[in-house]
């Protein structure tokens, strides 16, 4: 009686998440509900169980862990008292980003945006401008797969309109 | 885009969202975003566009950069009937570049057809012959208005230029006329005349003051986050806010000495009001606080930010100083105007020499400008810098957009 209604409120509810492949994750519900996307799919939808399955489907379970793994530690950090070293974050952010090749990240702001979590998003794509900062252009368009869709003679009128934009140095 | 570059989609879809493209290069500060603008097609229209103009100016200053400095003889454009004419050699519109746009400007043959120069604001130009005839021109669209007669003449008036961001291309100002009051009998109200480009009318209405006041003639007012301020008699300067409905001029005190030879305002880089003077011995700069006083009363104070002596300072700057030997020329030492949002530095000149002095550390560097041959009277001209504000245009963009 009472040793079963204190055992269900210690453990923590968790929620179903199926990735893109259709691979299943089971996550804590606070962690959850860090996804704005996760959130709305059961405000305001009565019919919802908690126990339903919520098809995330631009998220690949290649992503799910890592992504799991930052709402976990940063939901954390910002729950602490006092709060964590800036250095703590930062180590965990690096450590986050190491090994993730250029596409291995678009891939993972595509979720987050998909996921609709700000600090999530934020966290990558300014990841992804310090991978371009200071670039060519050229690089830019190798980084992004982007085609270079301008003739010649427009590429030079955008030159000539914005000489300014163009005066520092084209570096690598 | 069809070819495939890459063996995954997901890259192409995530940069097919104009927000994740968007929230990637709002993190790029200035010197790196602007030159991808001939990445694609698509990164020009995003990058030109007025959102991302909106989003990036919140997150990054944009600094604007010099063309040149349009000379303003003023017993020209407020000739009274009779007075001193313009040789016919003399330009209009004189224009000292300090840039290759400038250069372009200069040479274009627009700046012969406008007039003479009254003020800028955003790089755009307000131009034209007092009382009647006012042109706007954009140097970057090239589109010109002429304004309609004004209703009401004033014998002697100050201006306003204020140009607002806008989200086409078509231009967004309004343009004051302000009566100066000659009459001795003291009046404690201000006629003015507005011009704005939505209605394309001018609308004329009266502005009250709590005191007697009386705005000096043929300046334009310096606007600080949309508040116009106008050097009045006596030491004082009128701020007038178009966007109160309330219709009511404030008048300030100015500080320091009233012994100088010349004063000019100014935005500081936290968006306050300064005010700059310069005298024989040296210059101050000083800065407008406002204070939230109880309810509904405001509180404005002036902080003297900087005191410079200009021998020290020229002693400091040894090289520039026998270059163009201003050791026994720094009594004429004047103060000529400050920059765009910037407390840091100020415009200075000694005879035909411009020169920019950063406050803090007391150095000077020379401007080199074009038109040095050309006779300038300084002592009636007002010398103002042109800037244009720093962000990428291209006349593709218009056919560009909706191409992608």
């Amino acid at each position: 009686m009472a040793s079963s209604s204190s055992s269900s409120s210690t453990q923590v509810k968790k929620i179903t998440l199926k990735a893109a492949d259709g691979k299943h994750f089971e996550v804590e519900e606070p962690v959850a509900m860090e996804m704005e996307t996760v959130k709305s799919f059961f405000v305001g939808n009565e019919d919802a169980m908690k126990d339903m399955v919520v098809p995330l489907l631009n998220v690949s379970s290649e992503h799910m862990p890592a992504i799991l793994d930052f709402y976990r530690n940063h939901s954390e950090f910002r729950k602490r008292t006092p709060p964590p070293p800036a250095e703590e974050v930062k180590a965990f952010n690096e450590a986050f980003l190491e090994n993730k090749s250029d596409e291995q990240l678009m891939e993972m702001i595509m979720a987050a945006n998909f996921l609709n979590t700000k600090e999530l998003l934020n966290f990558l794509t300014e990841a992804a401008a310090n991978r371009i900062k200071n670039k060519s252009v050229e690089y830019v368009r190798a980084f992004f797969g982007i085609e270079n869709d301008f003739t010649p003679e427009e590429e030079a009128r955008i030159r000539a309109e914005n000489e300014w934009a163009f005066d520092g140095l084209d570096e690598d | 885009m069809k070819r495939e570059k890459r063996s995954n989609d997901s890259v192409h879809d995530a940069l097919s969202c104009d927000d994740i493209l968007c929230d990637i290069l709002l993190w790029l500060p200035p010197e790196s975003v602007f030159k991808l603008i001939i990445v694609s097609k698509r990164w020009l229209s995003c990058i030109c566009s007025y959102a991302f103009r909106r989003s990036y100016l919140k997150r990054w200053k944009v600094s604007s950069h010099l063309l040149g400095f349009f000379v303003c003889n003023s017993l020209y454009l407020g000739r009274p009937r009779g007075g001193l004419r313009r040789g016919k050699s003399e330009p209009a519109l004189p224009l000292l570049s300090t840039s290759k746009e400038g250069d372009d400007l200069k040479y274009s043959g627009i700046l012969k057809q406008l007039g003479y120069f009254i003020d800028s604001s955003n790089g755009i130009l307000l131009c034209g012959r007092h009382p009647k005839t006012y042109y706007v021109w954009d140097p970057i669209t090239k589109q010109k208005h002429q304004l309609p007669r004004p209703r009401v003449y004033f014998e002697e008036l100050c201006m306003a230029f204020i140009v607002e961001d806008s989200p086409d291309e078509a231009m967004c100002y309004k343009v004051i006329r302000a009566k100066c009051e000659t009459r001795l009998d003291e009046v404690n109200n201000v006629t003015i005349e507005t011009y704005y480009s939505k209605t394309r009318t001018w609308c004329y209405s009266t502005l009250t003051c709590t005191s007697i006041l009386s705005l000096c003639p043929w300046l334009v007012a310096t606007v600080v986050r949309g508040a116009i301020h106008w050097f009045a008699v006596k030491g004082n300067i009128a701020i007038y806010n178009p966007e109160d409905e309330d219709r009511r001029i404030a008048l300030i005190k100015l500080p320091g000495s009233f012994d100088f030879d010349e004063r000019v305002l100014g935005e500081s880089s936290e968006g306050l009001l300064q005010y700059g003077i310069s005298c024989k011995s040296g210059m101050e700069i000083w800065i407008l606080k406002t204070e939230q006083d109880g309810e509904t009363s405001k509180n404005s104070k002036w902080t003297l930010r900087y005191k410079l002596n200009f021998k020290t300072t020229w002693k400091k700057n040894p090289k520039l100083m026998t270059t163009f030997s201003t050791c026994s020329k720094s009594k004429e030492t004047q103060l000529l105007s400050f920059l765009p949002r910037n407390s840091e530095s100020v415009y200075i000149r000694t005879g035909d020499n411009i020169f920019v002095c950063h406050l803090e550390a007391k150095e000077i560097e020379v401007v080199h400008y074009d038109g040095r041959g050309s006779s300038i009277l300084w002592d009636f001209s007002r010398v103002a810098p042109y800037f244009k504000p720093a962000w990428p245009y291209s006349s593709l963009c218009q056919d560009g957009q909706s191409t992608t």
